[in-house]
């Protein structure tokens, strides 16, 4: 009876929103936000028991970046995507993990990924992908997949958290929050109707607040094409995506990218796309986040990604990076790519001085030691208290 | 469905309990590690992990390898990964390569953990020429955040023989454990030689 009138609430609030989207003559109106919004029933209740104890692990968790300025320009960009009576209800978190993902729990506590901002190239983009998934927040479609999948759940759930304790007991490593997240994962995957209704609202935000639409199927591609060089590099087929996090909980195929390019063609789209400006915020923490990116051991993925980032020319930066991943690598052949990186890197910006260090290993390590101690001298001239100075100084024989 | 659900769950947690047996490494006795020549004469007792993190790998601990995890690795050749492969399809582990530089082992050792442990973050904090089994040898010392959003402090030591990585290992929370074993640390990695 309870559970009657559960689905029978939640029908009706769903239905409210979309009916009242539908009786526009503009299918991309932006529908009246309701406001602060409680928990209407026990299903909900427990969701959002469930999502605050989360967000109260998060809250203190040393993964989130607490950088006040970052936090404040993603803010006033969600905020400018979806409006400010919106963005009221949500609080963001940006957590340092070097993939693409978004998530927003369904109380209203947003998970934005640090590979996530690294990949984006303009507020445009950034705004699609944080629009959509405030869209499935504001359609409520975790509630609606919890309830539907919640008894399929109760035993897998069990199952997942039981198998999971009993793996970590053998190796001792406690992945109990990549548990849960699991077990979660399984509750808010979202259906393709789910994704359309979102695609439809997500547009509408984009539509409403002047950002250019066709950014949405830019950022699909890229993601696509990402995981494609991962996957032929190493060897396998590609097409498929359930290794980016994002579309683990995010059906996805092939023709994703077209059907958004097609829905952007329908929607008044707005010009601004903010590319110049998302660069210069990002600026101070594209190293940071490559860093992290670089340590993945996806050197196809990696490529690609520089390189797709790298679209309106090269900075000493991306150059520096891809120096790195080359020289990770490490073929012969890679070695004679990664020193020429780091040239045209020390060229394009002579102060990113780590480049001689990463010049002068290259060559070491390809046996042109004369060449390479020379880069390391420079190196530790500009730098002589690096954290390794003593351990290149020996190299060198200093 | 819910009892079925409970059954299931208390079979699957009591399994792993008995399949895996530690063992207990004596105080002052000589003990090869990592199926190798590497020997090590501990001064305390050490409890022996069973399962091995990887092909060429063992692990030691005191009080669990949350707590303390001391890693042995050793003759680790070309195209060898310190660890066992977590996924092998989407996220493999990275290989040992015999032209890398002692220099480059930190941030071999980055990517490694990072995949195998699930580390969030990783710095190294110094890194210095040393002499471990009467070779030139790296030591160098980290700070991490696991994926169990715990700080820990580690140090490494280690050289390149002939091609084959060998490779000590400390990792510890920086609240007081890392403190406490540290010493027991460097005892180890000071008795290491080969037999």
């Amino acid at each position: 009876m309870i559970a009657l009138r559960a689905f029978i609430a939640a029908f009706c609030v769903f239905s409210s929103i979309t009916a009242s989207a539908q009786a526009q003559d503009d299918e991309f109106k932006v529908p009246t936000y309701e406001g602060v919004y409680q928990p209407q029933d026990r299903d909900e209740r427990g969701l959002w028991a469930m999502a605050d104890e989360d967000e109260r692990i998060l809250r203190d968790s040393d993964r989130v970046i607490r950088d006040p300025v970052l936090n404040d320009y993603v803010r006033s960009l969600f905020c400018r995507t979806v409006g400010q009576d919106r963005c009221q209800n949500v609080r963001i978190y940006i957590v340092r993990a070097p993939a693409f993902n978004a998530s927003m729990m369904p109380n209203g506590a947003m998970r934005v990924y640090s590979g996530l901002l690294l990949r984006m190239r303009s507020e445009a983009e950034l705004a699609s992908v944080l629009g959509h998934e405030f869209a499935h927040f504001e359609l409520r479609h975790s509630l609606n997949s919890y309830r539907r999948s919640r008894t399929g759940t109760d035993i897998a759930a069990w199952a997942m958290v039981i198998g999971a304790a009993a793996v970590n007991y053998g190796t001792g490593y406690n992945h109990s929050r990549d548990t849960q997240l699991a077990v979660y994962g399984g509750i808010y995957n979202f259906r393709r109707n789910q994704e359309r209704s979102a695609d439809i609202l997500g547009f509408s935000y984009l539509a409403e607040s002047g950002f250019e639409v066709s950014a949405a199927a830019d950022v699909w591609r890229g993601v696509m094409n990402e995981s494609d060089h991962t996957a032929t590099d190493r060897g396998r087929r590609s097409g498929r995506y359930e290794a980016v996090a994002f579309f683990a909980s995010h059906p996805t195929n092939l023709e994703r990218a077209d059907t958004l390019a097609a829905l952007a063609n329908r929607v008044p789209s707005g010009d601004y796309r903010g590319s110049a400006s998302y660069r210069s915020a990002m600026e101070d923490w594209i190293p940071q986040f490559l860093d992290d990116e670089l340590a993945l051991n996806d050197f196809g993925g990696t490529d690609y990604l520089i390189s797709r980032l790298a679209n309106d020319g090269y900075t000493g930066d991306l150059l520096f990076a891809r120096g790195e991943l080359y020289r990770g690598r490490g073929h012969p052949r890679d070695l004679v790519n990664a020193a020429e990186f780091y040239r045209d890197a020390l060229e394009l910006a002579p102060d990113r001085v780590e480049s001689w260090r990463g010049l002068g290993l290259a060559l070491m390590r390809n046996n042109e030691v004369a060449q390479g101690t020379d880069a390391l001298r420079t190196y530790l001239e500009l730098m002589p208290e690096a954290h390794d100075a003593a351990m290149l100084r020996m190299m060198i024989g200093d | 469905m819910r009892k079925i659900g409970l059954l299931l769950a208390l079979v699957l947690f009591c399994l792993p309990v008995g399949a895996s047996a530690h063992r207990l490494i004596d105080a002052n006795e000589a003990v090869s590690v990592a199926r190798s020549d590497l020997t090590i004469v501990p001064t305390i007792e050490w409890n022996r992990i069973s399962q091995r993190p990887g092909r060429n790998a063992e692990r030691w601990t005191l009080d669990g390898e949350l707590l303390n995890d001391v890693l042995f690795f050793a003759e680790v050749e070309n195209g060898d990964t310190l660890f066992r492969e977590v996924n092998r399809r989407e996220t493999p582990m990275p290989e040992f390569s015999n032209s890398m530089l002692l220099v480059d082992l930190p941030d071999y050792l980055e990517s490694s953990l990072r995949i195998a442990k699930g580390v969030a973050t990783f710095e190294v904090t110094s890194v210095e020429p040393v002499t471990f089994l009467g070779q030139n040898s790296v030591r160098f010392e980290f700070s991490t955040l696991g994926a169990d959003d715990l700080n820990r402090r580690g140090i490494a030591v280690a050289t390149i023989i002939e091609g084959e990585l060998f490779m000590m290992l400390y990792e510890a929370p920086s609240i007081y454990y890392f403190d406490r074993n540290r010493g027991d640390f460097e005892q180890l990695v000071a008795s290491a030689h080969f037999d």
